[in-house]
């Protein structure tokens, strides 16, 4: 049965919502990402003007270390919906178009499952490391978020690169 | 299949892979898991993946990038370049020639507070190339000039190509960032000693600016302090072991941050498209770091690195010339693939094989920067002369390219005088040690 043109135009509205959704969820994890670039900064300079005199910051090692991985998961989804990765384009370019097509959509299926299997395996990881109960190195905080943090981003990785595959060409977002 | 059979196809799925425009990291991390999982098996290649990548993305070591970049962004936006050329040009534009070589010597300086090549081309394209218009410039000689004294910023450190190969190889960050100080000067001469050669055989391509007053001269020199400021505080203070190199990027982010401030150049739309900029950036340069480090565990298993390294150690040349082949590997190879992903792509193969010929890993690291930068202007893909090409996009792709070849000439000379006197990279290092 073929949709009526009031269904259709419903289905426009909601894709076009689920496009904007997707669009602002990567920019909340990269305003995250960007929140934690700052803090890392405010944070180390505590700690090494604190050092001079005599009261380092305990644990800025941790800290650090944290929010470095929040900001490459963060900004992961933020980066790839700008197309801001390198890739080789030269041969790719001399391709005709239904050769495009073609290894555009493999390439993303192949990267799409990538992304799918690795979100599984933070899932996972997280769960293991919540079981085990491992925590960081001198403040001793639980660390299982963090592979949960990491399957999130890359979760939405999933998104934004089917985004890529349906609409080859364009970029989910400007920079 | 043996081991060395499987890692003889994976690297032709991943040539294939690149070749078909899959981002770098991503089409390492697969072949490498892929093939870590035919060579061990399965299961072991699920826990290989999943813990280096988680390792690699909470790694200490790599979040000096984005504060490094970041440091190099607020710089940008915050007019500190425009205040350097200011200063080189206030120097060195009564010579024939003479905007070109202070465009090389603003690269240079700008170098020492950013860490990116590509960055510093695009800071300098949009300060310099309007004067050099001006004073009618040849836009060859011009561009050329911009996109290959980007490159000189690889060198002088801060530099993330540094970074990336210190991590990859466990080599100290803050020795190769001072072995890079004088072969980042050497080319900066070089650079502009091919300007004035060109500029004397035909005057009519950089006509000499008219000379300034020994005041103007004295007074433009306040441009560059801000520049020295950072530089001695971030390099003095990791030098001197006060701190890390992270730390020393954080300190020298802030510092950028409150001179900006200081100068009234600071907004919030400005922080936030420095910090947007710096994300990109920095997550692009660190997850091919990640996607490296698996496929490097890949090839590692397989025993290719140092098979190959083994046979050429007994191949009867000498060590200079396999590594003169090395050097030519990379600079055809980098003229078809991003220079950084390059690195990152052969560092696991090269890496053991230079070590095993008895080659300093320091060295090699400055070397690598070298061809580096040879990469980023050579056709058809030249990162340094695209960015030019995007700024000032009235002067067409192969003029750029043209400009830029006798730079590429006196970076050639510079990878000779490397290979002969390694002095010139080690000298710096072996005082601080």
């Amino acid at each position: 049965m073929k949709p009526t043109l009031a269904q259709t135009a419903t289905i426009q509205q909601v894709y076009k919502g689920y496009v904007s959704g997707l669009r602002w969820v990567v920019r909340a994890l990269a305003i995250v990402a960007g929140l934690a670039v700052t803090v890392m900064i405010v944070v180390t300079c505590v700690d090494v003007v604190g050092r001079r005199f005599g009261h380092p910051l305990k644990g800025a090692y941790d800290i650090v270390e944290l929010l470095g991985a929040i900001v490459i998961a963060g900004a992961l989804p933020y980066t790839t919906g700008c197309k801001g990765h390198v890739a080789i384009e030269f041969f790719f370019q001399r391709l005709g178009r239904r050769g495009r097509i073609v290894v555009d959509t493999l390439v993303r299926l192949i990267s799409v499952s990538m992304f799918a299997f690795l979100t599984w395996r933070f899932i996972q990881y997280g769960a293991e490391l919540r079981a085990s109960g491992q925590v960081t190195l001198t403040l001793r905080w639980p660390i299982f978020w963090m592979p949960w943090w990491m399957a999130l981003c890359s979760g939405v990785m999933i998104l934004v690169i089917l985004y890529h595959l349906v609409h080859p060409g364009k970029e989910l977002m400007k920079p | 299949m043996t081991p060395e059979q499987i890692g003889i196809v994976g690297c032709v799925v991943l040539l294939l892979l690149l070749c078909s425009s899959m981002p770098v990291a991503f089409a390492m991390a697969a072949v490498g898991f892929v093939g870590f999982a035919a060579v061990v098996s399965p299961h072991a290649a699920v826990s290989v993946l999943t813990f280096d990548l988680y390792k690699t993305f909470t790694s200490y070591s790599l979040t000096v990038i984005p504060l490094f970049v970041l440091m190099g962004q607020i710089a940008f936006h915050g007019g500190i370049s425009r205040r350097l050329f200011n200063a080189a040009y206030h120097w060195l534009g009564p010579l024939p020639g003479g905007l070109a070589m202070a465009t090389v010597g603003a690269c240079t300086a700008f170098g020492a507070i950013c860490g990116s090549g590509p960055a510093t081309t695009a800071t300098m394209a949009s300060v310099a190339l309007p004067e050099m218009r001006r004073y009618k410039y040849s836009m060859e000689l011009g561009c050329g000039a911009v996109a290959a004294g980007g490159g000189i910023g690889m060198m002088i450190p801060p530099s993330v190509v540094f970074i990336v190969y210190a991590i990859m190889t466990e080599q100290s960050i803050g020795k190769l960032f001072i072995a890079g100080i004088l072969p980042g000067v050497l080319i900066a001469a070089l650079f502009c000693l091919a300007i004035f050669l060109q500029c004397v055989r035909r005057p009519e391509l950089g006509p000499a600016a008219p000379s300034s007053s020994w005041k103007a001269k004295i007074l433009s020199l306040r441009g560059a302090w801000e520049t020295l400021l950072l530089f001695v505080a971030v390099m003095g203070g990791m030098f001197g072991g006060l701190f890390t190199p992270t730390e020393a990027a954080a300190i020298g982010a802030a510092g950028t941050i409150v001179i900006t401030a200081f100068k009234r150049k600071l907004s919030f739309p400005m922080f936030v498209r420095s910090l947007k900029e710096t994300l990109r950036t920095s997550c692009m340069v660190m997850i091919i770091v990640a996607g490296a480090v698996v496929f490097g565990h890949f090839l590692a298993v397989t025993r290719i690195p140092s098979e190959l390294a083994n046979w050429l150690g007994n191949l009867p040349l000498p060590g200079w010339v396999i590594m003169g082949l090395v050097v030519l590997f990379y600079l055809v190879a980098g003229c078809f693939v991003d220079a950084l992903a390059l690195i990152l792509l052969t560092i696991p193969i090269f890496y053991p094989v230079v070590m095993n010929l008895g080659f300093d890993p320091i060295w090699f690291g400055v070397m690598i920067v070298l061809v580096t930068q040879m990469g980023v202007i050579t056709p058809p893909v030249g990162v340094c002369v695209y960015v030019v090409s995007g700024i000032e996009r009235d002067v067409p792709l192969e003029t750029i390219f043209r400009g830029a070849l006798p730079f590429l000439a006196a970076l050639v000379i510079a990878a000779v005088l490397l290979i002969l006197f390694p002095q010139i990279v080690l000298a710096l290092p072996r005082l601080i040690h």
